[in-house]
């Protein structure tokens, strides 16, 4: 039985994490290697960095904040923004990424998918997807919402995951933010297309979002992000909140 | 203990997390593709973040040397595909492996793959992997892949599951295979990682 995930999301603005990550007891509560290396402390089961400077500026990911942030770490790092070609994959999983999140390029050009998966196995090919509601669904839609493409985000992540994709990373635009709780019915509709990995992120409120996200069996792994780094909830309690519901989660004492 | 730590580089792997795997334990590692250095080594370590095909193609030229040293009882570690292309052919696709382990690599049945994330370690009484976790409890360890060498496969010395049991450590005579990835499994990684070394120094001598 794998486990279910709990992933810390790190945006990054100019080398530093946006959304400020408030530990009372790091000097420098913005800095994305302290953040990093506290999560983990905390039983984060992976990590992810998203540049989200890097799309808007047409570049990738900046590898020096990527290099620092994996070598702090010993569990995995998904690294996504902006990422264009195989040649930017390449260079990310050089300087420690795990895994590479791609988005809008791949939306463009599904290929990119496939090429990763052929040289670094579908495992590193992460499709994220920002989801925007419409009256009978969801579009996708690009460049953190502002785009929206009419595709159908069920039908682009089935298309998607026949390119290559290896795990999806699913934010709903609607929810995200709202603390109103995960849209389900995104993840359910998702599961009947996918036969990969699924990381729910958006809505998080309280842990019974969570227990009913994962007790439905609509995800592998949750992403959190503001409410994390606000202090309102810790990896611990999640946890505790979680395997007290009889639902898997990596038991950190076995470490 | 003769020779370096080194890190075969064949152009696919996460070879920056697993240098820093082996720095924090105090054994700063080098990485190299040169047969020369592969023949001076003292530990060889095979990663893989890559498909078979692409592994079976980076380690096409470091083949006759990988295999002599191996022979000759230099201490190897396969990690995830570097584990599978031990084995001489895979279902992911075309490519030779290197045959120092017995067995093909088949793809898991699912329902969901890759298999990705945290999965405990079923462990045999071996003494690399004793010290490991607690005494009851299992430690768990991170998985990425959809394809694995059968749980039957000769030589294995822990297990794991995801639709069927495969093997998650492979011992045969100087080569040791793990499908999970010690670098990315926090704790109790790094514990395998010492237990590894510790016993590579035992049998280099």
């Amino acid at each position: 039985m794998v486990a279910l995930r709990i992933i810390p999301c790190l945006d990054l603005r100019d080398g530093r994490v946006v959304k400020g990550v408030r530990f009372e007891d790091l000097r420098d509560a913005g800095d994305p290697v302290a953040a990093a290396v506290r999560y983990e402390a905390e039983g984060a089961d992976e990590l992810v960095l998203l540049d989200i400077e890097a799309s808007v500026r047409g570049r990738g990911p900046d590898l020096g904040v990527v290099r620092d942030v994996a070598g702090a770490l010993s569990v995995p790092l998904t690294v996504g923004g902006g990422v264009r070609s195989l040649q930017e994959v390449g260079d990310l999983l050089g300087h420690g990424a795990d895994k590479v999140a791609m988005n809008t390029a791949a939306f463009r050009r599904p290929g990119l998918l496939t090429e990763t998966a052929a040289q670094y196995g579908t495992q590193c090919a992460v499709l994220a997807i920002d989801a925007a509601r419409t009256a009978d669904g969801w579009e996708v839609a690009l460049r953190g919402g502002r785009e929206r493409t009419g595709t159908s985000v069920v039908a682009w992540a089935a298309a998607g995951q026949t390119a290559g994709a290896g795990e999806f990373l699913v934010t709903s635009i609607d929810a995200d933010g709202t603390q109103a709780g995960y849209d389900r019915a995104l993840y359910r509709a998702l599961r009947g297309v996918l036969e990969r990995p699924l990381i729910a992120s958006g809505g998080f409120g309280a842990f019974e979002d969570m227990g009913r996200l994962f007790g439905e069996g609509l995800a592998d792994a949750a992403l959190l992000a503001s409410r994390l780094h606000d202090g309102a909830v810790s990896i611990p309690s999640i946890k505790s909140y979680l395997r007290a519901h009889r639902l898997p989660v990596r038991s950190e004492e076995a470490g | 203990m003769k020779g370096p730590i080194l890190i075969v580089d064949t152009g696919t792997g996460n070879l920056f997390s697993l240098a820093r795997s082996f720095e924090r334990l105090g054994r700063p590692p080098r990485i190299s593709r040169d047969p020369e250095a592969i023949a001076g080594a003292g530990i060889l370590v095979l990663p893989g973040v890559a498909s078979f095909p692409a592994i079976a193609r980076g380690v096409e030229p470091l083949r006759a040397e990988l295999v002599r040293r191996v022979r000759a009882g230099t201490p190897l570690l396969g990690i995830c595909a570097g584990l599978q292309v031990l084995a001489g052919a895979s279902e992911e696709g075309p490519g030779q492996g290197l045959g120092l382990l017995r067995g093909e690599v088949v793809r898991l049945p699912g329902p969901l793959l890759p298999h990705m994330g945290w999965s405990p370690l079923r462990r045999t009484p071996d003494p690399m992997l004793l010290g490991l976790g607690g005494p009851t409890v299992d430690p768990e360890m991170y998985y990425a892949h959809s394809y694995a060498l059968p749980a039957g496969t000769a030589g294995t010395v822990a297990t794991s599951f995801h639709g069927i049991e495969f093997a998650a450590v492979v011992r045969a005579g100087s080569v040791v295979g793990v499908q999970f990835h010690p670098e990315r499994s926090g704790r109790a990684g790094a514990a395998f990682l010492a237990a590894f070394l510790e016993w590579a120094e035992g049998v280099a001598g």
